[in-house]
């Protein structure tokens, strides 16, 4: 019985060996055949310049992504859903409405602009809002966000006083 | 090509390996990767918040060893309320703001802006 098994293992694996050598090398000539650097296979000079098209588009693309990837979010106590392509928004910056009256109080702004999603400078603070709308004492606040594609954001505070 | 896209990569890894900068406050605009400098309230509950002249101000520091992901980053200084209001030598405050300078994720800086109360009639 052992003989016999052994007898039928060794047929397999011939059978095996003969049937998967030549795959073996026709993907070993595969490989090697990616490997060599024919002169067929180069670019011709009209084609030069598509080359480094891509490579410019990949570029941009990258940077392009790198962007969005570093896009921020405004924070605040309550942020409407924002929109990453444009967003345009207004919304409460005070939630604790005690003591609000709007009617025939004055407004100030104050804006931060962010570029790219890299640089973010500017002055938005109470202050510099109050003090742009003449007020000394502030009622309420909202804020007020703007943002193409990541590319230019800005936030907006918008104070009411006297 | 490779060289530049592993310098962005690396720009990325050091700003986002290099901590937490960004400051954790009710409202922030959103920052700046590459460099944030701006002022913003700290105080959002405006009911009659007096705005006056008369402003203290206190802060910290940050500093990060780059490419060190985020292991070796030191923070430093007060910019507690009081010593804000002890800086402007006043002790009833109206309202506050906040400034913050970030520069590449490896130097920041955020100052409390407390602006004195009107006193009661």
């Amino acid at each position: 019985m052992g003989e016999v098994f052994g007898d039928e293992g060794s047929k397999g694996w011939k059978t095996h060996l003969k049937v998967y050598t030549p795959l073996f090398g026709i993907y070993k000539r595969l490989l090697t055949h990616g490997r060599t650097v024919h002169p067929q296979t180069e670019p011709e000079p009209s084609q030069k310049g598509i080359v480094i098209m891509k490579k410019y588009v990949l570029f941009i693309t990258l940077i392009a992504l790198t962007a969005l990837s570093l896009v921020g979010c405004v924070r605040a106590p309550f942020v409407p859903p924002q929109g990453l392509a444009f967003s345009q928004i207004k919304a409460p910056l005070d939630i604790n409405f005690d003591d609000t009256q709007l009617a025939g109080m004055n407004r100030g702004t104050a804006e931060v602009m962010n570029v790219l999603g890299l640089f973010t400078f500017g002055d938005a603070s109470a202050k510099t809002a109050a003090e742009n709308g003449r007020i000394s004492t502030i009622v309420h606040a909202d804020y007020e966000h703007f943002n193409i594609l990541g590319l230019f954001q800005k936030t907006t505070v918008i104070v009411y006083g006297k | 090509m490779k060289q530049t896209t592993l310098a962005l990569l690396l720009g990325l890894g050091l700003m986002v390996l290099c901590g937490c900068v960004g400051p954790r406050s009710e409202f922030s605009p959103p920052p700046g990767g590459l460099f944030s400098s701006y002022k913003a309230p700290l105080l959002i509950d405006y009911d009659k918040a007096n705005v006056s002249r008369e402003s203290g101000n206190a802060s910290t520091e940050y500093f990060c060893m780059p490419f060190t992901y985020g292991l070796l980053n030191f923070a430093w200084d007060d910019c507690s309320l009081n010593t804000a209001a002890e800086n402007g030598r006043f002790n009833k405050v109206g309202t506050a703001d906040y400034e913050f300078l970030n520069i590449l994720g490896i130097y920041a800086k955020t100052t409390v802006h407390v602006y004195q109360a009107q006193p009661d009639k």
